[in-house]
């Protein structure tokens, strides 16, 4: 199996995993935990991509860097990640302070029926 | 019946994935036109070969190691995020901007009593303190040489003022955070219009580029970096200001 496929494979197997938790749990932390685990998959994907085998980084260091073009991963899917990572983090920030105000609200970080219907009685 | 229900959930989860996952193995193996998932790209197609062998003047040149470029980042992932795609970084930085301001509407501003940090943390965060902001202005100002750049350097920046939070040394406020973050934001869309002014492309790069390895090589490169981490490290300095607010009473259940 080459690195790529494994690469592949692996980022797969995590947005699958991430998927699992946001269709089961009812923890709304737990859910953003899922949410954060499918976009590490989706960011290994994204350089998975781009990556050669045998590839070295994208940075001209020396001569022998030159010499060594046709090595070099592509750049631009790791820009690409760099923009992601950086809006991810702030989308949890923002979806965390919005748990922190419902269990201000409502006393529970849960999204069962069950709990709703406690809370509304 | 609580119980079935979750099982149901289960199956029902576990079978689409299994869907959407034969799905995907379904376009990554077929032989069809287009872009086929698993194809080897040709090294010609990658933007590392172009960018190195590309002139203005002649086609066929290629650059040695330390020589005078069209621009001269030595990192390429730098050159994409700071240069070719400058704007899209900079509408990023608007996206951060965004979301963390709603995080501050959102926030509940009740105040919560920080409980007195050990010694350990009290005497060890200045000496800490100091080698952080030392590597967040390395990686920062050295964004075009080596791996790193604004947004990592903004991190490690906030961190530092995290702990100089959690160990109750002096930090600036909140206030002086947001009006960082606000000259830094102004400052990032004047040199756009500068650019605009001198060239006529928003954000060209006007800053001649010296020999590829040199810490001036950058042009507006290390000016865009550092006002990035500026902005970035008073964004995530405020969110902390936010999570732990200092207030006389403790009051959490």
């Amino acid at each position: 199996m080459s690195l790529t496929n494994l690469f592949l494979i692996s980022s797969a197997s995590l947005i699958f995993v991430g998927l699992y938790g946001v269709l089961t749990k009812k923890n709304i932390v737990r859910i953003l935990l899922s949410l954060n685990i499918i976009e590490t998959g989706i960011n290994l994907l994204l350089v998975a991509f781009g990556y050669v085998e045998g590839g070295i980084a994208p940075i001209i260091t020396s001569s022998e860097s030159i010499a060594n073009l046709t090595k070099m991963v592509d750049p631009v899917p790791q820009a690409l990640v760099l923009t992601s990572i950086v809006i991810g983090l702030g989308t949890t920030a923002f979806a965390l302070g919005l748990t922190i105000n419902y269990y201000k609200n409502l006393g529970t970080v849960s999204i069962s029926k069950e709990e709703e219907e406690k809370i509304n009685e | 019946m609580n119980k079935e229900k979750s099982l149901f959930t289960n199956v029902f989860a576990v079978a689409f994935l299994i869907i959407i996952g034969f799905s995907i193995y379904k376009v990554a193996v077929s032989k069809d036109n287009g872009i086929n998932l698993l194809d080897k790209n040709k090294v010609e197609n990658r933007v590392a070969y172009r960018y190195v062998n590309k002139n203005v003047l002649d086609e066929n040149s290629t650059y040695k190691f330390g020589g005078q470029a069209e621009d001269s980042a030595a990192n390429i992932v730098t050159s994409i995020v700071a240069d070719y795609r400058l704007f899209d970084t900079t509408l990023e930085v608007i996206v951060l901007f965004i979301s963390i301001m709603g995080f501050s509407m959102v926030m509940p501003k009740e105040k919560e009593l920080i409980k007195p940090s050990s010694s350990i943390i009290k005497h060890w965060s200045p000496i800490l303190i100091v080698f952080m902001v030392m590597t967040g202005f390395y990686m920062f100002i050295n964004g075009h040489l080596s791996p790193g750049g604004g947004f990592p350097a903004g991190a490690i920046l906030s961190t530092a003022v995290l702990l100089g939070f959690l160990s109750k040394t002096k930090v600036p406020s909140q206030k002086t955070f947001k009006y960082i973050e606000a000259l830094s934001g102004i400052l990032i869309f004047l040199m756009g219009i500068i650019a605009y002014v001198i060239n006529g492309s928003f954000f060209y790069n006007f800053l001649e580029g010296g020999r590829i390895g040199n810490i001036l090589s950058g042009g507006i490169i290390p000016i865009f970096y550092s006002l990035v981490a500026f902005k970035v490290a008073s964004e995530l300095s405020s969110v902390f200001y936010d999570f732990y607010q200092e207030g006389e009473d403790y009051e959490l259940n």
